[in-house]
Order: C-alpha cells, then sequence, then structure tokens
C-alpha cells in the first residue's frame, strides 16, 4: 500500500510546501482548473487529477478544450436541462471527466441515467445514509449493470461488479476520494482529515502538516481503517448484514434501519450473481 | 409522450386511447431511455413521437434532442398548436437540428370543413412560419367530399415538404367514431383524383397512409401514384404503438385490441412478429374489407392487406363470438351474461 493520495483545495502555499506527494486538487472556480494542474505540475508533486467543486449544474459548467491536458472529476448539484448539456455533448466527452451528482436529490437519479445513456461516465454519490430513494438507487443499479445498450459507467456500481466475486469485500470508497487507505484529506492550513465528511465537520486526525508521514502509523489511523472489525466489537447491524461485502458498512449511520440498504445491497448481490452464472461481469459500458 | 391534447378532431382515432389514460400520463425519461435503448438493440434507428399532442409533454424539447443524440431519427405528430413558450423553445433548440434527423408531420384540417377557433388557426400559422422547412403536411380524410386545396397555399407559404400524408380516418373497433366506410372508399380514392391537376401543377406528391385498398384505385389512378411517388404500398401491418407507459399495441385505432407491456418482449421483431400473427389470423378470418378480398390476386401475392384490420374487426364487434379465441378476446364486445 502506497501513500495516500492528497485531496486539497488549490493554494498555491499548501501545495508549494509538499514534496513528493500525488495530490488530487479541488478547485470551485473552473477558471482555475488549468491554473492549478500547472501549477501542481510545476512542483515538487504529482497530479492525480483535478476535482472541480462546482456549484452551478452541469450544464452551466464552462467546459473548455483547454482541459483536455487534465485529468478531471466534477462534482455538480444536478445536470440542469439536457437541450443546454447537449450543446457541450462532444467537448465533454472529449473531456472524459467522471460526473458526480448528490443522490439525496431523486431527480439526479434520473439525470445520471441521461448521462449514462449519451456515454459520459457518471457517479451516484451516497452520503453516509446512502440515497433518499434506495428504489430509485435499485433501478439505476440495474440500469447500470443490465442494460442492454452500450453507457457510460456509472460508479460505484462499474467499480463494484468489476471487482465482484463471490467470497470477499470490496472497497469502493476510493471512487469518492472517501478511504483513508487511499485518500487523506487536507483544509488549507494543512490540517488532515481521513474524509472529506470529516473535513467538513473539523474533526481532523493531525493538524500539523509537519508530520503528515507519521499518520498512517498511528492507533487512531489503524483503528480508522479497521472499519469493520470496529462495528464488529460495537454490535453494529451493519456487521452482521449479508450486504456487507460490498457496502462494506458505508451507511452505517443509518443504524439498526437497514430496510433501504440491506434491500438495495441484496438486489445487487444477487443480480451480480445472475449476471456471473450468465458469464456477464458488468453491463455494456462504453470505454 | 401524453395523451393530452388540445384539439378534438371528429375522426380522432386515438380517442379510446386518450379517455383511458390518466391526463397527467406523460412518458418519464426512465422509459424513454429503456425504449431507445431496445429500439437500438433491435437495429431500428426511427421513431415517431406521438400524442395526444406530444408538444404538450414539459420536457419535449430535451426528449427530442435526447433521441437525436441517440442517433435516431425522429419524427413528431403535431397539430402545431403550441403555447407561445413551447413555441420559443421549439424554434430556439429544434430549428438547429438539420431537417434529416427530425421531421415534423402537422396534422392540418380544412378550416372550412372542420371549423376551428381562430387561435388555433394562428398558432399553427406561426408554428409553420417558424418551423415549415421541416414539416410535412398530414391531412386525415374523415368525409367523401373532403378538400385538400387549402393545404396547396400552406405549403407553398410556409416551404413546407411538397409531400401530403393523407389517412384514412379509421373505426376503433367498439367505439363510436367518425371514419370512412369500405363502401365509400372508391368515393374518397375518386375524390383525391380530382385534385391531380392542382397536386400535379404545384409539384405537390400524394403519400397514401396504411388502409388504402389496391382495387379501390383505377389503371390510370395507379398509373399517377407511381408517376408521382415512384412506389406505393397498400398495406396494413402492427404500426407498433406505445403508451407513456410503455403499454405495446398494434395502432392506434386497435388500442383496445390485446394491449401488451413492451417489458413482455425482448425486441422490436418479438412485438412486430406477435402483433403480425394476430393480423394474419385476423386475415384468416376474413380476408379484407370487401368480399372479393378471398382469393384476390393482388391480396395474395403481397401487394395489398385487403384493406385496415381496424375495417374487419370493427365487422367482428357486431357479431356472434365466432370468432378465434385471441381475437375474441382482444375485441370490446358487449356480452350477455347468461
Amino acid at each position: 500500500m502506497g501513500f495516500p493520495n492528497l485531496v486539497l483545495p488549490f493554494n498555491e502555499s499548501l501545495i508549494g510546501g509538499l514534496s513528493g506527494r500525488v495530490l488530487a486538487v479541488r478547485v470551485g472556480d473552473p477558471s482555475d482548473v488549468v491554473r492549478a494542474a500547472e501549477f501542481v505540475r510545476s512542483s515538487a508533486n504529482r497530479l492525480s487529477m483535478v476535482i472541480l467543486d462546482s456549484a452551478v449544474p452541469l450544464d452551466e459548467i464552462p467546459f473548455d478544450e483547454a482541459w483536455t491536458s487534465v485529468k478531471l472529476a466534477v462534482f455538480a448539484p444536478k445536470m440542469g436541462q439536457f437541450r443546454n448539456v447537449v450543446k457541450r455533448l462532444r467537448l465533454i466527452r472529449e473531456l472524459n471527466p467522471t460526473i458526480y451528482l448528490p443522490t439525496n436529490d431523486p431527480e439526479n437519479l434520473t439525470a445520471l441515467r441521461i448521462l449514462s445513456s449519451v456515454n459520459l461516465r457518471c457517479a451516484a454519490v451516497l452520503d453516509d445514509r446512502g440515497a433518499a430513494d434506495w428504489e430509485g438507487l435499485t433501478d439505476l443499479m440495474t440500469y447500470a449493470l443490465a442494460g442492454t445498450v452500450p453507457h457510460g459507467a456509472i460508479e460505484p456500481f462499474s467499480t463494484i461488479a468489476g471487482r465482484y466475486q463471490a467470497a470477499g469485500w470490496i472497497e469502493w470508497g476510493p471512487v469518492f476520494f472517501d478511504d483513508p487507505k487511499d485518500f487523506f484529506h487536507l483544509d488549507p492550513d494543512g490540517r488532515i482529515a481521513l474524509s472529506r465528511r470529516e473535513l467538513l465537520d473539523g474533526d481532523f486526525i493531525q493538524t500539523d502538516i509537519g508530520l503528515l508521514d507519521e499518520v498512517i502509523d498511528s492507533e487512531a489511523y489503524r483503528q480508522r481503517i479497521d472499519v469493520r472489525g470496529r462495528l464488529f466489537l460495537e454490535y453494529h447491524p451493519c456487521s452482521s448484514c449479508p450486504g456487507w461485502r460490498i457496502c462494506t458498512g458505508k451507511f452505517a449511520a443509518n443504524g439498526t434501519d437497514k430496510s433501504g440498504c440491506a434491500a438495495f445491497t441484496a438486489e445487487m448481490i444477487a443480480l451480480l450473481d445472475d449476471l456471473e452464472a450468465r458469464g456477464r461481469r458488468t453491463g455494456k459500458t462504453t470505454p | 409522450m401524453t395523451s393530452r391534447c388540445v384539439r378534438s378532431c371528429p375522426y380522432c382515432f386515438a380517442k379510446r386511447e386518450m379517455e383511458g389514460s390518466p391526463s397527467g400520463d406523460i412518458v418519464s425519461w426512465e422509459n424513454l431511455i429503456y425504449l431507445a435503448d431496445f429500439l437500438a438493440a433491435s437495429n431500428q434507428d426511427h421513431l415517431s413521437l406521438l400524442g395526444g399532442e406530444p408538444t404538450l409533454h414539459p420536457q419535449f424539447v430535451d426528449m427530442v434532442l435526447y433521441l437525436i443524440e441517440r442517433r435516431f431519427h425522429v419524427t413528431v405528430f403535431t397539430s402545431g398548436i403550441m403555447a407561445d413558450k413551447r413555441l420559443r423553445e421549439v424554434s430556439d433548440h429544434l430549428s438547429a437540428v438539420p431537417p434529416g434527423p427530425l421531421g415534423f408531420v402537422v396534422n392540418l384540417n380544412n378550416p372550412h370543413q372542420t371549423p376551428a377557433p381562430e387561435q388555433e388557426t394562428q398558432r399553427i400559422a406561426k408554428f409553420l412560419s417558424l418551423m415549415g422547412p421541416w414539416c410535412t403536411p398530414g391531412f386525415n380524410i374523415y368525409r367523401t367530399d373532403f378538400d385538400i386545396e387549402f393545404l396547396f397555399d400552406l405549403i407553398a407559404r410556409y416551404g413546407m415538404h411538397r409531400h401530403i400524408r393523407l389517412g384514412l380516418a379509421s373505426p376503433m373497433p367498439g367505439v363510436e367514431s367518425v371514419f370512412i366506410k369500405p363502401d365509400d372508399v372508391r368515393t374518397v380514392i375518386d375524390r383525391l383524383y380530382s385534385f391531380k391537376p392542382s397536386l400535379d401543377r404545384f409539384d405537390i406528391k400524394p403519400g397514401l397512409d396504411c388502409g388504402f385498398p389496391l382495387c379501390g384505385f383505377t389503371d390510370e389512378q395507379l398509373g399517377w401514384l407511381m408517376r408521382c411517388s415512384g412506389k406505393f404500398k397498400f398495406g396494413c401491418g402492427p404500426a407498433i404503438d406505445l403508451t407513456p407507459d410503455l403499454n405495446v399495441y398494434a395502432c392506434f385505432p386497435l388500442s383496445g385490441f390485446n394491449k401488451r407491456s413492451l417489458f413482455e418482449f425482448d425486441s422490436m421483431r418479438q412485438v412486430q412478429d406477435f402483433y403480425q400473427n394476430l393480423f394474419n389470423r385476423v386475415r384468416t378470418e376474413t380476408a379484407g374489407i370487401y368480399e372479393e378480398c378471398d382469393g384476390c390476386i393482388h391480396r395474395e401475392e403481397g401487394r395489398c392487406a385487403g384493406g385496415g384490420a381496424c375495417q374487419v374487426m370493427n365487422r367482428f364487434v357486431g357479431e356472434a363470438p365466432v370468432r378465434l379465441q385471441e381475437i375474441e378476446r382482444g375485441l370490446s364486445k358487449p356480452c350477455i351474461a347468461v
């Protein structure tokens, strides 16, 4: 296991103070995409990607041909109108970003299906309670995995399907930059959190950037990455849920109310087993 | 797209379907995408959007653009009557699409024979003035003294395609409606032929929709059709119509006959075969709309279907239940309990 990548805001002094790291840089302003990428490349670090945290819907983002040299992830609150998206579709396909939409808005489940069906790679962002509409998410997952016509991959379903095996766990947190084994999250002051949520909540594992390398040796970090052990010791319902091996406790905040997430994961496992039996690992996704 | 409509044409053969649907019934994105995938997997690249009035769908423009993006050729069957806001959307977004992948068939009624409020006429004119080059005029014949002269002016004025899609108003078996009866078809054809000088003068070609029997035309009339279009067919096969919730039936007039869910089928070929098989059984019972259809060489050699299946089945409705079971089951017959 290599040292986790760092997810951090575009802050020149913060980036300039780092060396030999792999960075995913978050920008809020689309006009910073190229500047952030070039700055990281000119620093002593390596750029993994630029994450555009857009405040405006996808259809209002001014995608730019200059972004072609940048590996891009786009987080948008919603799709907006298809009539506007379609005008930029050719460019968006060339840029080949992963488009992340939150599933707390059920309309986004429809939007994700639309975007996937026109061959855009996208991701359904699930919070620690999962989706607002589990049935809708199940439909989307079924479309993602069992669709009959090639379409863009929908994460995390494609990753889960790609790594699925009858026994063993699947970790798909990295799809959302949300797995402390793979990603640390830094704020502009260099304070370190183990997830985006913890960063926003001010729940830091280390506040001194100078001690970054020591985080992975800390007991707190070791405990934090052993989610299953922790939930098992807490007798948490997740630890005995049949869906564990594909959700790995991602929706533990649901507590004992597992009617939504457990039914979803059970359905997904059944579909994956069925696809496996029929010799198909995933839906027909475009490369 | 939706079962709602802004007009109430006297010959409407979608009436049964529209009256039986909830008022807010519109196709969802999920169903549209399912259908697009289904058609793509079936190697079908053309689809028609119908209603009611399809432009009433709140996301009409987005869905048309979506289907075009999915590489479908889209034909929209519309009255051309739409609110200013929708018309602006159509003009702003669809006029950028070349007429190849997008076309409108605008169903136009003769303003004297089928009067409509002045406001409707004005709205149609507005639509045609913006989208004329994308439009083919459609005209439904529901009376024997029909008049299509008004279309010549509209075609010239708005630059529509020089082709008129002519439909015979069809019966909906089991439902009271206005339609052209088999005995009147020859009169209709003669009437159509009376417009030949004008059609020729304006270089406008007539296109026949389903249900016309070959024997209704004289050799001279057939020669004219051949000269106009280079081909003609006198068919009646399953058109395959779908409701917003993806129920499927053979065609609008037969919407009450053996309706199924699209989810029961794996491909359009299966759907087509299912309804073609039913049509074949109907034709086994009764060959066509005339007695002479039985044993007719044109029908046997596939040049003519023997008129519309809806016409044939409309006759079955009034009979005792003596037909094949799968036909009887699909008909809306009055039942007498014993």
